[in-house]
């Protein structure tokens, strides 16, 4: 009696079961990239997005439309208007906003990228210089599709130039929601008919303040992130002469106040590995001696570079890109928050460079 | 007694941790995070004193009535007209809190995987099961809280996951405020609510030796359970985007990258709403005891009746911004409302043993 009781139950429940009046999984699109642009007069939105097509078997092709519209979602409710398919998009795999979108503001993306839940949280989102068709127009090379290229290219970039992996849109509303934080996302341009990274674009709030070039972004990552991997590069005459010593950096950051004002000291402890070395090569194997003279040029390169880079952040940047306000917001209360922030240009920022050669390599 | 409304010791403690836990955990951070910040964390500690006390108080209250059962121990305590009383309002109390578990888990559920269903639908059919857990007593309702309680307990391991990637300059300075840990406590009285359920069940328990420590273990496990899981939300979100979400621990699941799973939240919502199910239950066998107790109608009959108010109460909750202010609006008093209740049948009941020792 029980269990036909139950057995009861279960089948009345089945008939709610199913998907009636869904688009089945055929008539599906997949949507693979998604560029947040805005139109020539910065009135409408520009909403590109790159999708398959699915034609009979193993015939996939992409396709790119662009869309225009009031908010990031009518543009996207017009799109199924010339799509003959439906589309979801918890499966994209790039965000792209364009340089001149980020300058106007991102909010209404955080919003709807954390508000809709169809939406992935885990998605890699870039800033790139020019605007989202020009990338999205390519035609990929080492993936099918070109937001798998972004996505890769980002990914990758972890192992070298002091990158971290956190590129997600669920990172990007940590530092956006955090206190003392400002937005640092990846920068990505088109070169030479494919995509490189350009730099890292640094906001104000929501908006974009600048895209640093590659060049320094490699020490403002060195100084910002924890546990990263790079090179530096030591030359003293010519690439005959040089040392190339691969780093994994850990920096802690102290806060303190000195004469009212915020006094910051980040220490970086410098693991390094050599992996080319011609500078002293031809000489006499005293490796202790070699060691003390790479990790001494080492340190005063580094030194030099990073308080170059400083400077450059306080008098240039006006906005602070190390992630080191976070610690000040801590120590000093949270409803101190503003008066830290803008307290950046005469804030005084000491780095304490620690290097050690962990590894010479085969050679001695 | 009926034989069916017993329960061991231990299964009193699988009753009382799953009539706690439940929605509470994935919507519990937002409201602290409000109101006390980064030490919301800490309102959660010294708010878990409220379900001990319950638990103790009601073990003392029958143990100085030689464990009568509730109708006959209220009946030497207050009379019998407050009784009466006494009984309906506890049973208001358990058919709101109900209510509003199947509201919150229909809400969630249409909000997340079954977008297909309307909320009114999955009301109609939780309270369908529902009904049909807690007709046979409370027996089935301890033995399904157990079983769900070793099946769910891997939802304890995700919080791990995000341990060190969290910052620990999010929850720091440590308290900024120490007033706002008090305005957070009334925020938490909806997730720890449920524990009222010992009142009703203490005299069920067959080795009564060692229950009140069962039932101290119950609520030390959700507290280090609640505390856990918001310390680590606002480690790695801070306060601020915690305080914005309608289910911070759902949005810190749907984050995990997890090989092959592309998206972890559905499968976490598919454990998970076994647990919020289980918690309706329990609340489902003190809201029809308490209904029976005060109109004299049978339990089974009751059990019936009872669920129809539920579902009627839960449509009414249905938006989620509705249920929470709903919710905050009428726990304090509810709370307020056992606290007193506890606290002068415990003086009764000792003034009773009093008496009777003199005799």
């Amino acid at each position: 009696m029980k269990s036909r009781r139950l057995i009861l139950l279960l089948i009345f429940i089945l008939f709610f079961t199913g998907c009636y009046n869904r688009v089945s999984i055929e008539k599906l699109s997949v949507i693979v990239g998604i560029g947040f642009d805005v139109g020539k007069d910065k009135k409408e939105i520009e909403n590109v997005a790159e999708y398959l097509i699915f034609r009979g078997q193993r015939e996939i092709d992409r396709g790119v439309s662009l869309e225009v519209g009031k908010t990031i979602n009518e543009a996207n409710s017009n799109r199924q208007l010339n799509l003959k398919k439906n589309y979801l998009l918890g499966t994209v795999r790039a965000y792209v906003i364009s340089e001149e979108r980020a300058k106007l503001g991102i909010k209404d993306i955080i919003d709807t990228c954390i508000r809709d839940q169809e939406r992935n949280l885990n998605t890699i989102i870039v800033v790139s210089k020019g605007s989202c068709k020009d990338i999205f127009e390519q035609t990929p090379k080492e993936e099918s599709t070109m937001a798998d290229e972004v996505k890769e290219l980002i990914e990758a970039s972890y192992s070298s130039n002091f990158f971290t992996n956190n590129a997600g849109v669920k990172d990007l509303a940590n530092m956006y929601y955090q206190e003392g934080r400002n937005i640092v996302i990846p920068a990505i341009e088109k070169k030479d008919s494919t995509i490189r990274i350009a730099g890292i674009a640094v906001f104000d709030k929501d908006k974009l303040k600048k895209i640093i070039p590659i060049e320094e972004a490699i020490y403002v990552n060195l100084l910002r992130n924890y546990d990263v991997k790079g090179n530096i590069a030591l030359v003293m005459e010519d690439y005959k002469k040089a040392v190339d010593v691969e780093c994994i950096s850990k920096r802690k950051v102290y806060v303190d106040k000195v004469d009212g004002k915020l006094k910051y000291t980040i220490k970086l402890n410098i693991e390094g590995e050599i992996k080319l070395n011609t500078y002293n090569f031809d000489e006499e194997n005293n490796v202790q001696k070699i060691l003390d003279d790479i990790k001494i040029q080492l340190t005063n390169n580094l030194n030099e570079n990073l308080n170059k880079i400083i400077e450059r952040a306080k008098n240039d940047y006006e906005i602070d890109v190390f992630d080191i306000q976070k610690y000040a917001v801590a120590k000093y209360g949270r409803e101190n928050e503003e008066s830290i922030r803008e307290s950046f240009k005469d804030c005084e920022i000491e780095v304490m460079v620690n290097t050690k050669i962990s590894s010479t390599g085969r050679y001695k | 007694m009926n034989k069916n409304n017993t329960i061991t010791r231990n299964q009193y403690f699988f009753v009382i941790q799953s009539a706690m836990i439940g929605i509470g955990v994935i919507s519990l951070a937002a409201g602290v995070t409000k109101k006390a910040q980064q030490s919301g964390w800490i309102a959660i500690i010294i708010a878990g004193i409220y379900p001990i006390l319950c638990v103790i108080l009601s073990y003392e209250i029958y143990k100085n009535l030689n464990f009568i059962e509730y109708t006959q121990a209220s009946e030497q305590l207050f009379g019998k007209f407050l009784t009466k009383i006494f009984t309906v309002l506890f049973s208001i109390n358990f058919l709101f809190l109900e209510g509003a578990v199947i509201s919150g888990l229909a809400n969630e559920l249409t909000f997340s995987t079954i977008k297909f269903l309307s909320p009114y639908v999955v009301v109609f059919l939780t309270s369908l099961l529902i009904y049909y857990n807690s007709v046979d007593g409370l027996k089935i309702v301890a033995r399904l809280s157990e079983l769900v309680f070793y099946l769910t307990i891997f939802i304890f391991l995700i919080p791990i996951y995000f341990i060190n990637k969290g910052d620990v300059t999010n929850i720091l300075p440590v308290v900024n405020n120490y007033g706002s840990l008090f305005t957070a406590i009334p925020t938490t009285f909806f997730a720890y609510s449920g524990v009222e359920l010992s009142i009703a069940i203490v005299p069920l328990i067959t080795n009564k030796m060692g229950a009140k420590g069962a039932g101290i273990a119950a609520c030390i496990f959700t507290t280090i359970l609640y505390t856990f899981i918001t310390l680590v939300t606002i480690l790695y979100m801070g306060w601020k985007l915690t305080s914005q979400l309608q289910y911070p621990f759902l949005y810190l699941v749907a984050t995990t990258e997890i090989a092959v799973i592309s998206n972890f939240e559905p499968l976490f919502i598919f454990i998970w709403g076994n647990k919020i199910f289980q918690t309706a239950a329990c609340m489902h066998f003190g809201a029809t005891y308490f209904f029976s107790e005060a109109t004299k109608i049978p339990y089974k009959k009751s059990c019936i009746i009872s669920s129809i108010i539920v579902a009627v109460v839960g449509i009414f909750m249905i938006p989620e911004y509705k249920r929470s202010s709903l919710t905050d609006k009428v726990m304090p008093y509810l709370v307020g409302y056992i606290f007193i209740w506890l606290i002068a049948a415990y003086i009764l009941s000792l003034y009773k043993k009093v008496k009777k020792n003199e005799k």
